[in-house]
């Protein structure tokens, strides 16, 4: 039934043609050459194809879409060159995430259809699976599922090494005082990519790992990982050496991670930190990780993790952009879209810029809008064109009509998505279904890729929630004086440390907390004061391949061995009092008070614990 | 901080003698950079990405580029200058303007560059770490390494600039050599020669 409305409705390009010219006439910023008359219409008419969708489709994304369709012969017409034809492995199966109502019903239904069920997050509304992609769309058919969508990517927060930052942190006058605190009593979870059989086993036999480090069973992390894990691990153990150290891995699937979570705390860690990002993480409302941080918060523990190395608007170097969408032109006067009934407008980023550039190569843009997950009702889509706004190199035109979360994601052809030849200068667009609503965006490059028109609020998702330890990265010898203790004064964060603050607009449950506000300029929402503290980067471990350990990644394991010393200090502090004693003794780094870039500051472990004795 | 009496003797090398009792890790600081009378070396050392560690880490990088001459200058501490443990940490900041032309070796002893043929050229001889990288990183650290210096050793610092026609002579450095008793950074008690 498909085919023959696509062929009624999709024009061929003659037909397109005076669309253009509308165009033109509607849209000054096109007058800046940023987006081309061809590029116009190749969205034109991408977009134009979201209204042939079957109602099952609808709850497919773009990218599945059109991969379901191409297997089953149907038209495609301008997406057909935006379809990656390897979406599915050689076994015919997608690996998707499934969203809406967990229950046993879904779950065989899904074995019926041949697929496999991989992870179900803690909140119950996240199956992972695989799933033959000729059974994708009846799937999505379900009453009970709201969306279906490729798997996100994945990302450590590290640049690449025995950890000078136990003077700068301070540490040594605490663990080799005269009554020393070693973090004896204390269990730490760390949740990285990996942590190798070989590589613990060779750290135990050092003696940089302590005999008791535990792997949660069958959780040690892909083979084919960095054994990040087990640097971070030393990173606690050099901290807090007296520190029980568990692990277990976030790489397997984002479901699986938030598990993990909640796994390290069944396992008695009272100190959890990790060093990861997903790339469906919402800015503006807890996720799945973010909401397993929150329930494990809520039985005492506390969390850390990596602010993220995607950048900073006081360097010059974010990868991205927040604001509320404004109009930047009107791109759906021409027949399509009146035959659609659907009006395209394009975003403008500021002063008439209705593309914004990528200033280095990157395999993954995301799009994210203040709607609730699994709610949003307002449909925006991006687009990434060549350097000259001549042609679409990639697209996520997914339909949002009451039951998919507020979210595209353009993926190079490489990492499953459409988008080709990913090079320094393509241009990202956005545009905003006519009837939708005016929002609150957030949009990046996910591995941290510069744009030319950059923002703060990079930090998002669990590695900035309101129930997580953020960590910004400041390097153990910015001061430039060798090995001394941070005094915060002189310790800027790295360049390349995601800022703050976050902005979020719904609680959990995905109620508003500003009800009929969702934007930037009306203060709608609620702010977070993130990342929370600095923490020291660019140390030394002995784990292969992290000698020197840059990134937030080696922050957020010094925050978590500080945390161990003050808990195996004073066992009965809470989890808001160690936030609250690590408030009070950080280091004010960068601007004076909290800031975007250090939050309160550098960890002082020695003042942090003698807070805590007394 | 220790202070230390130092002279720029003819060779090209600098002496360092310690001259006075201090508290701390700073062995030695200077902000200098290499000049054309620096004395000539044909290759360098290859970048191989690894600053040698206290745990030994690198091997021997290999040699490149025997046929194109650098300027290179030594600093020697004298083994009773280290901390009973020896464990040595060495900072270079790059202070430019141009980033990136500038490498450290370490070796102990003495420094013997082309004084040997095969394919090392007797750059391998008594060498025992190197920083691995050039230029500040995100150029802003400044590059470390750490060494473990055997007993009754001197310590020898090599600053060599590693682009032909002189690049990277002139360009202006800092760097910082730290000794501690043992891998936990305890710093050295206070010592009187």
């Amino acid at each position: 039934m498909i085919g023959p409305t696509l062929k009624q409705k999709i024009p061929t390009l003659r037909t397109v043609q005076p669309l253009a010219v509308a165009v033109l006439l509607v849209v000054p910023a096109f007058a800046h050459g940023q987006i081309s008359n061809s590029a116009t219409m190749q969205i034109a008419q991408v977009v134009a194809l979201k209204a042939s969708l079957s109602a099952s489709e609808q709850k497919l994304s773009s990218n599945l879409v059109f991969a379901s369709r191409r297997a089953q012969g149907k038209q495609l017409g301008a997406a057909a060159s935006l379809t990656n034809p390897n979406v599915a492995d050689a076994t015919g199966m997608v690996p998707v995430v499934v969203r809406g109502t967990v229950s046993p019903e879904l779950l065989k239904d899904i074995a019926v259809r041949g697929g496999r069920v991989d992870a179900i997050a803690p909140s119950n509304d996240r199956v992972e699976a695989a799933v033959p992609l000729a059974q994708l769309e009846g799937l999505a058919g379900r009453s009970d599922v709201g969306s279906v969508r490729e798997r996100p990517h994945v990302r450590t927060n590290a640049g690449s090494l025995t950890t000078q930052g136990y003077v700068a942190h301070r540490a040594k006058p605490v663990v080799e005082g005269d009554q020393p605190v070693t973090g004896s009593g204390v269990k730490v979870g760390i949740l990285s990519d990996s942590a190798s059989a070989a590589g613990v086993a060779a750290l135990k036999a050092s003696g940089d790992l302590g005999p008791r480090t535990t792997v949660l069973a069958g959780q040690r992390g892909p083979a084919n990982g960095t054994d990040e894990g087990t640097a971070m691990m030393e990173i606690v153990q050099d901290i807090a050496p007296n520190s029980q150290l568990f692990f277990a891995t976030a790489f397997n699937s984002e479901a699986s991670f938030a598990n993990n979570i909640i796994a390290l705390g069944a396992a008695g860690c009272t100190v959890v930190a990790d060093d990861v990002s997903y790339s469906d993480e919402d800015p503006f409302q807890d996720s799945t990780v973010a909401q397993a941080v929150n329930k494990y918060v809520g039985t005492g523990g506390i969390y850390f993790s990596s602010a993220g190395n995607s950048g900073n608007v006081t360097n010059g170097n974010s990868s991205a952009w927040e604001g509320d969408f404004t109009d930047g032109g009107l791109i759906s006067s021409g027949p399509i879209f009146n035959a659609e009934g659907r009006r395209v407008i394009v975003h403008d980023f500021g002063g008439g810029q209705t593309s914004n550039q990528l200033l280095q190569p990157t395999g993954v843009i995301d799009l994210f809008w203040a709607d609730p997950l699994g709610g949003s009702r307002n449909d925006f889509d991006v687009f990434v064109l060549d350097n000259a706004g001549t042609t679409v190199k990639g697209s996520s035109t997914s339909v949002q009509n009451g039951t998919q979360d507020a979210y595209e994601e353009i993926a190079s052809t490489d990492l499953g998505g459409n988008y080709t030849n990913p090079a320094a200068g393509d241009r990202i667009v956005i545009v905003r279904k006519g009837g939708s609503s005016i929002r609150a965006m957030h949009v990046e490059a996910f591995f941290g890729e510069v744009l030319a028109i950059g923002t703060s609020g990079a930090t998002h998702g669990h590695n900035a929630g309101r129930n997580t330890q953020s960590m910004a990265a400041t390097f153990w010898n910015s001061a430039h004086t060798g090995t001394k203790a941070f005094n915060g004064t002189h310790n800027p964060t790295e360049p390349f440390s995601s800022d703050g603050p976050r902005k979020i607009f719904f609680k959990t449950n995905g109620a508003a907390i500003t009800p009929g506000n969702f934007r930037f300029s009306t203060n709608g929402g609620t702010t977070l004061q993130k990342p929370d503290f600095s923490g020291a980067d660019g140390v030394t471990t002995r784990t292969p391949g992290f000698n020197p350990f840059f990134g937030t990644s080696a922050a957020s394991p010094h925050g978590a061995g500080i945390a161990a010393l003050i808990r195996s200090a004073n066992p009965s502090l809470t989890n808001t009092q160690v936030h609250q004693i690590l408030v009070n003794t950080a280091l004010d780094n960068m601007a004076p008070g909290f800031d975007r870039d250090g939050g309160h500051g550098v960890l002082d472990a020695t003042a942090a614990v003698l807070n805590a004795l007394h | 901080m220790k202070t230390f009496k130092s002279f720029l003797p003819i060779t090209g090398s600098l002496l360092i003698a310690l001259c006075c009792s201090a508290a701390g890790s700073t062995l030695f600081e200077t902000t200098t950079s290499l000049t054309p009378s620096d004395p000539i070396q044909r290759g360098r050392l290859s970048r191989n990405g690894i600053p040698q560690d206290w745990a030994n880490t690198e091997t021997f990088p290999g040699i490149i580029n025997t046929d194109v001459i650098y300027h290179y200058r030594t600093f020697v501490l004298p083994s009773a200058a280290l901390a009973p443990g020896r464990f040595v940490q060495i900072s270079l900041d790059h202070l430019g303007p141009v980033q990136g032309t500038l490498f450290v070796s370490v070796y102990i002893n003495s420094y013997e560059p082309n004084s040997a043929g095969g394919p090392n050229r007797g750059f391998d001889k008594n060498w025992i770490g190197d920083i691995g990288f050039s230029g500040n990183t995100f150029g802003v650290d400044p590059q470390f390494l750490e060494v473990l210096v055997p007993a009754g050793a001197d310590l020898v610092v090599v600053v060599n600039n590693t682009d032909p026609n002189n690049v990277g002579v002139g360009q202006r450095f800092r760097l910082l050599v730290e000794t501690f008793k043992d891998v936990l950074f305890t710093n050295p008690v206070q010592q009187a020669q």
